[in-house]
């Protein structure tokens, strides 16, 4: 008996940590028309940072800053043919382990059929743990997880100061091969 | 037989059979071509070190420079994945940004 809680003591903080199986959610790429997948940890995450400036990005410094604090970049975004291909039940576990955890829903905006959730987790003094976001649109669905020390400042540089491509500079450039052009993979990490 | 006999027929001399000299002189003579004939090239130490500094020679440094290759692509493969999720989540933190906007100016 003794042993049983010496092993759910263990167990139980192990469980906690578990990140979430974005896996459990690729099931939507198979009715979207497009689908965009990037899972970037650990080293492939600051072998990318590494290389951010190699083709002469700009503000390639001030990103590198930012990549260098994160511990994983997740982002799952799909668009689909038609209204009602998903439903937001489909996001629910992802909802709820942001929910399980040290999360705060910063942000939520609900307009007609579209919904924007914007997340934060309790960091370090002056910084957040992680940034999440869900945005729902009758055709479109994104969710972007972010986790590791990034300050307010840099949320400020995510969602615009910073001189980051824009999408359709990047799919015309070929950077975001496999990336909302298709329905192909596109992580830095071997998911299989 | 008493041991002086033994002994004595022991070290008899008996003549070589005829031929014996001819034999020999035949056998150290092979062997002494053998001995100074050289050892074929590929069996020379100084010929395989030679060899093996060149198969080393050509295949190392293709051996690195193609690994400094493959290094640098899939440095630029997530390079380029960590734009598009820059981009994406841009994108995505605009549109809330503009959703905020529209909504502030209904209320």
């Amino acid at each position: 008996m003794r042993n049983l809680w010496i092993v759910l003591a263990v167990a139980a903080p192990l469980a906690a940590q578990q990140g979430f199986d974005f896996k459990s959610l690729d099931k939507l790429g198979a009715q979207a028309k497009e689908t965009t997948n990037v899972t970037l940890e650990g080293p492939t995450l600051q072998l990318a940072a590494n290389f951010l400036g190699a083709d002469g990005d700009s503000d390639a410094a001030s990103l590198k800053e930012m990549v260098s604090k994160l511990k994983g970049v997740y982002v799952r975004a799909w668009e689909f043919d038609k209204d009602g291909m998903y439903s937001m039940a489909d996001v629910e576990p992802f909802r709820a382990y942001i929910r399980a955890g040290q999360w705060t829903r910063v942000v939520e905006v609900k307009q007609e059929k579209e919904i924007s959730e914007v997340y934060l987790k309790a960091g370090a003094a002056q910084q957040f743990g992680g940034v999440a976001v869900i945005d729902a649109e009758p055709r479109e669905l994104t969710i972007v997880y972010i986790e590791g020390n990034i300050s307010i400042a840099d949320v400020g540089k995510l969602s615009g100061t910073l001189d980051i491509p824009d999408l359709d500079v990047l799919k015309r450039g070929g950077a975001a091969s496999g990336a909302k052009g298709g329905k192909s993979n596109a992580n830095g990490k071997n998911d299989e | 037989m008493s041991f002086e006999d033994q002994l004595r027929e022991t070290l008899r001399q008996e003549p070589a059979p005829a031929d014996f000299r001819a034999k020999l002189m035949a056998r150290v003579q092979a062997e002494s071509r053998a001995a100074a004939l050289p050892a074929p090239w590929w069996k020379r130490r100084l010929s395989l070190a030679l060899a093996a500094a060149l198969v080393a020679g050509a295949v190392i440094p293709a051996g690195v420079l193609e690994h400094e290759r493959r290094e640098r692509e899939r440095g630029l493969a997530a390079r380029n994945q960590l734009l598009t999720a820059l981009a994406v989540t841009n994108s995505t933190l605009r549109h809330t940004r503009e959703m905020i906007r529209r909504n502030t100016r209904h209320s």
